[in-house]
């Protein structure tokens, strides 16, 4: 893919970050509402903190992530980070595609709760295995975004194999260039 | 007793391919990756509480 233009770039990476940082957002208060529905006895909370998991999981969190996951194979391809030449960013290419898949996988329950919390009333002890899962599935969905946030901001050394061989035939086809003009 | 001559390749060599090494903080990322990987596995088999998708 051709690199970007600057500006372009710019706009690519400006999507990226909010994208990525409102997913975090999104997820932390998923993971508040989780929590209240846990320990909560008033069935009339439980009710609204899983009606508004079962919202948020999908008009903001997996929208969301969609377009991190987007956003952040164009910004690779189209700049000279690539998507496979540093270990960081193929690490958070490979941590995002895992979460947004198995998010998908995790918002059938938070639908399942929603619909069973407006059915009836939920008890402290109903479904309490579902209810610690989904505060579980939150947790690790914060742990696996910071985790790229932090790789994001550190950009830690390192090429990887496919990136290391991608140098090799940059340098090898500067050199003779710079010959020629000596 | 002479010293052996330098090989001029081999410098060369190293510097057109240079051998690959894994950094420590991947490998290190990877090893807490596994052992997640791992705790999770065996909650899902053992049929802890985090396990099931559907109610």
């Amino acid at each position: 893919m051709k690199l970007m233009p600057p500006a372009v770039r710019k706009a690519a990476l400006t999507v990226h970050i909010l994208s990525s940082v409102g997913w975090l957002g999104a997820i932390a208060a998923f993971l508040v509402l989780a929590i209240a529905s846990l320990t909560s006895a008033d069935p009339q909370l439980v009710r609204a903190a899983y009606t508004g998991m079962n919202l948020i999981g999908w008009m903001i969190i997996f929208p969301l992530s969609l377009a991190s996951l987007i956003s952040g194979i164009v910004q690779g391809l189209g700049t000279v980070w690539g998507l496979f030449r540093h270990y960081w960013v193929l690490i958070k290419l490979i941590i995002t595609a895992l979460a947004t898949a198995l998010l998908l996988v995790h918002l059938q329950p938070v639908t399942a709760m929603a619909k069973m919390a407006l059915a009836a009333d939920l008890g402290p002890s109903d479904m309490n295995g579902m209810r610690i899962q989904l505060v579980a599935d939150a947790g690790a969905a914060i742990l696996a975004l910071l985790i790229t946030s932090i790789l994001s901001v550190y950009k830690p050394r390192g090429l990887t194999r496919h990136g290391q061989k991608v140098l090799n035939k940059q340098q090898a086809q500067t050199r003779p260039a710079k010959g020629a003009n000596a | 007793m002479t010293h052996p001559a330098p090989n001029p390749d081999s410098g060369t060599e190293s510097r057109e391919t240079p051998r690959h090494k894994t950094p420590r903080w991947v490998k290190g990322f990877l090893v807490a990756a596994a052992v997640l990987v791992v705790a999770i596995v065996v909650i899902h088999l053992s049929g802890g509480t985090v396990m099931n998708h559907t109610p």
